[in-house]
């Protein structure tokens, strides 16, 4: 079972992401992503309530890939052209590995 | 693990003393999940998930190993955006 939010991934190269935008897919947020490095998983997520956003989890491959996301974010935000992501990072639940 | 078929790349093209270990580091990073030799100097490979396929493709497919060898990355992924991309304003 890799390929789900609650399951484990490289340790520090993990994000959440709030307020994406409504029209997009996986697609649309892996490339966001993948101009800052490689990708090792993505995924757009079930909607909040008022159905104006969507949440998302993105894995990087590397730590290094996951620092040049960090890197470009300013508080916690990643501001494109037609959209601005509320991004922190994922933790794992401790204990379980 | 359930087999799609958007997890496959075919890779051909590497020295043919290579096994499926070789074909498996070929693909590094990318996290291999499965090989299948199908010939002398080709294979059927499952990767983690589409995004690694994509990648992999985009990163490997021509890539020059010696003077005697170019890598052929093949799939069937293509990326399909819900909506256009805009170009990344910052880089």
């Amino acid at each position: 079972m890799a390929s789900s939010s609650t399951a484990f991934f490289l340790k520090d190269a993990g994000f959440h992401i709030r307020n994406v935008p409504k029209e997009w897919n996986d697609w649309n947020l892996f490339h966001v992503f993948q101009s800052f490095g490689r990708v090792g998983y993505c995924r757009v997520a079930g909607q909040p309530n008022d159905n104006q956003v969507q949440l998302g989890f993105v894995n990087m491959l590397s730590m290094a890939d996951a620092e040049e996301v960090r890197k470009n974010l300013t508080d916690g935000i990643l501001i494109g052209e037609n959209y601005t992501l509320k991004v922190s990072d994922h933790k794992n639940i401790g204990g379980a590995l | 693990r359930s087999a799609d078929l958007d997890n496959i790349v075919k890779v051909s093209g590497y020295p043919e003393m290579l096994n499926a270990f070789g074909v498996a580091q070929l693909l590094a990073p990318y996290r291999v999940n499965g090989v299948t030799l199908v010939g002398s100097q080709s294979a059927v490979v499952t990767l983690e998930n589409k995004f690694h396929v994509y990648q992999a493709v985009q990163e490997l497919d021509g890539k020059t190993i010696d003077r005697n060898h170019k890598l052929e990355v093949t799939s069937d992924v293509i990326s399909v955006p819900a909506v256009p991309i805009q170009s990344p304003k910052f880089k």
